[in-house]
């Protein structure tokens, strides 16, 4: 989704808690790594988390579109 | 020797004495303390042939390893034994405190042999060893067994490891639990002490852990701390415990659903997955603590969840995916109920979860009738799960059946049935998912016990959380030759964490293993460098392997049950995907230098290694 000539936004929810982040992006689409990176900027540390869309964790080099909505994941790993 | 007590305390359960035995030190050498109790099998099995796991000459060996009771984060007792699921070797790690105890009484272990006539208790306090009638305590559950064993011997702090009703009645998957809730799950060693006729033992010690370098060894001690807060990984799994990962695991693919048969939980939605650590700590009160008042853990991944004012244990990933997922429940209450009975009783969750599944499976399927079960065994149904559980525990109805392991079970219940049973070699398939981490499928195929997922924790490379460049694996393994090495490498570095007596979770994914071997010199004074360390953990798989050969293990039996391989889910994050075991294992055999007909090591190998059996 376009938010100006060249400026695209996504949607991130959170989970557990639910809060719903809007990332400003340059390009229609965005690797989940370069998604990531954006967010760590934010605060969110990046080798914390995965991103997950349509049940699945996404691949880094897997692309997201603008306008989409995809789900942050505490990597949790163990047991 | 530092971190050796240098004794085992060896109780002949027949005749009701014991006697005090100098640990070898060329064997402790050769395989620090877990390969110690594997090299005493292995001695009992070349004199005596095959062992009924059951039987009077099956011992039941339980040591700590030198890192243990050093303060280091995580720690870890091993359980080591004739499997009564497999028939081969049976081990099973249990963290907390009780082996720190062990130690601090002097000893490095504690071997049980022989067939009490009548029900006992070991008590070992302050040196001293008394076996104690417990008659009284026969057919408790676990909770009342400590009450009863803390008040009579009087002691503070006092470490106890019990069985509950499952390993008085030979549940081939009971466990070992101890006072501090932490259980050695796997493998039925609460079956082998129940047929011991040993409720408990209870443990209290004064003695000083001693090392070779102690100001050397609090320098590492720190840095490893701020490791672990520095790692994403630990960081994570104390924030949430590993019941945190299984919102993840659900979206990676990566737990049973509907006994494997099935690719998508709650529709994929993370909003309607209910048994998530995280949805619980929403729910519950819940804390994170060290898994024993003696082990000064950073990660804590232990949790706890606050019901009817008292505090309980949260149940594990492994649980909630085995009992959860696996037989489709979804409710955490239910879950934290089913947990906590398990551990009453003294069960394996993991087998316990994976034998339900299967039960449900053939009640589906027609296998299994209402009238079999005495009521239907729907996917989902807690009532029915948790009737299995104590059916199970106390081998009536049904449960007679199921608590001899699906490897049986299937037999007796209907041969087709063996085609959907989830073992290898007898023991019970664990959470992590062969179709979508193929590297755990060959673990679970190859590994000395049986499946488990903590023989070779290879989900943790294959998804680039812990790499171990220092072994050359710097990025996740991709190709079929990668993923075979890094199962190997693997496999090698668990095998020496378990016999030194180190938790595994504040390791991999957190420090490297150079730091690993400076720990194991400043406290042991033996030099070793990364390479000897992988080295050790090498030599015990090929002892254990060893050991398994001479008890009859077939090459046949390195293999995972065909569902993994053969049968495709259609949907989910895993859709198409199956493990190709036959060719990993073929690779596996050449890396590892077995001889594709016998399963034999090379000799050669052997003597590389410094092993002085087999050959």
């Amino acid at each position: 989704m376009t938010n100006g000539e060249d400026s695209y936004e996504l949607e991130v929810l959170v989970y557990p808690d639910g809060r719903l982040l809007k990332v400003k992006t340059n390009s229609p689409l965005i690797s989940v790594r370069d998604l990531l990176k954006v967010l760590e900027e934010t605060g969110i540390p990046r080798d914390h988390y995965v991103i997950a869309a349509e049940g699945r964790i996404l691949s880094m080099e897997e692309k997201v579109q603008a306008g989409a909505r995809v789900l942050l994941l505490p990597l949790v790993m163990g047991g | 020797m530092g971190g050796f007590a240098g004794k085992i305390l060896e109780i002949d359960l027949t005749r009701q004495t014991y006697s005090i035995q100098s640990l070898r030190e060329d064997w402790v050498r050769l395989y620090s303390m877990m390969g110690y109790a594997v090299r005493l099998l292995y001695e009992d099995v070349k004199q005596k042939g095959r062992i009924d796991p059951l039987g009077s000459e099956n011992p039941l060996i339980i040591v700590a390893g030198p890192f243990v009771g050093t303060y280091l984060s995580g720690s870890k007792t091993a359980f080591v034994t004739i499997s009564p699921l497999s028939g081969y070797l049976g081990k099973s790690m249990m963290a907390g405190s009780f082996g720190t105890m062990i130690k601090k009484s002097g000893y490095d272990g504690i071997v049980l042999r022989g067939l009490s006539a009548s029900p006992v208790y070991i008590s070992i306090v302050n040196g001293t060893v008394e076996i104690r009638p417990a008659d009284h305590l026969w057919g408790k559950k676990t909770s009342e067994t400590f009450k009863s064993i803390e008040e009579e011997v009087g002691v503070k702090n006092l470490k106890i490891a019990a069985i509950g009703p499952a390993g008085e009645n030979l549940c081939r998957f009971a466990c070992v639990i101890s006072n501090e809730y932490r259980v050695a799950g796997r493998t039925g060693v609460g079956a082998v002490m129940g047929s011991k006729k040993v409720k408990a033992i209870a443990v209290y010690g004064e003695s000083t852990i001693s090392v070779t370098d102690r100001k050397s060894l609090s320098e590492l001690i720190r840095k490893h701390g701020e490791a672990c807060l520095k790692s994403p990984r630990a960081s994570a799994l104390k924030s949430y415990g590993t019941a945190g990962g299984l919102v993840t695991y659900v979206l990676d693919g990566n737990v049973p659903i509907k006994n494997w048969s099935k690719g998508v939980f709650e529709d994929q939605d993370p909003a309607r997955i209910k048994i998530t650590g995280q949805v619980m700590q929403q729910i519950y009160k819940s804390r994170g603590k060290p898994c024993g008042t003696e082990v000064p853990c950073i990660i804590q991944c232990h949790r706890e969840v606050y019901l009817d004012n008292a505090w309980f244990k949260h149940p594990e990933f492994e649980t909630l995916a085995l009992l959860g997922t696996n037989i489709l429940i979804n409710d955490p209450s239910a879950l934290i109920t089913i947990n906590r009975a398990c551990d009453e009783l003294g069960l394996d969750t993991i087998s316990t979860g994976a034998v339900i599944g299967w039960a449900m499976e053939c009640y589906e399927r027609g296998y299994i009738k209402k009238y079999d079960a005495g009521f239907e065994l729907k996917w989902g149904d807690v009532e029915s799960a948790l009737k299995l559980v104590n059916m199970i525990a106390y081998r009536e109805g049904i449960g007679n059946i199921l608590a001899d392991g699906v490897a049986r079970a299937c037999k007796n219940i209907h041969p087709d049935t063996c085609d959907f049973a989830p073992h290898v070699k007898g023991l019970e398939v664990p959470a992590h998912h062969p179709r979508r981490y193929h590297t755990i499928g060959l673990v679970y195929a190859t590994s000395n016990i049986g499946a488990s997922h903590l023989q070779g924790m290879t989900f943790l490379l294959e998804r680039g959380v812990a790499l171990l460049p220092e072994y050359g694996i710097g990025e996740p393994p991709k190709g079929l030759e990668d993923k075979v090495k890094s199962v190997v490498i693997t496999q090698n570095l668990c095998n020496f964490l378990d016999s030194v007596g180190m938790c595994k979770f504040p390791v991999f994914g957190v420090i490297d293993f150079d730091h690993v071997a400076k720990v194991y010199f400043t406290i042991t004074g033996y030099s070793a460098n990364k390479d000897e360390v992988i080295r050790l953990g090498e030599r015990i798989w090929y002892l254990e392997r060893l050991l398994n050969l001479n008890l009859g293990l077939k090459v046949l039996e390195d293999i995972l049950p065909s569902r993994f391989s053969r049968e495709p889910l259609n949907e989910g994050p895993v859709r198409g995907s199956v493990c190709p075991i036959e060719d990993m294992v073929k690779l596996f055999y050449k890396y590892r230098k077995l001889d594709v007909e016998s399963g034999y090591p090379d000799p050669a190998k052997l003597r590389e290694l410094g092993l002085d059996v087999g050959l």
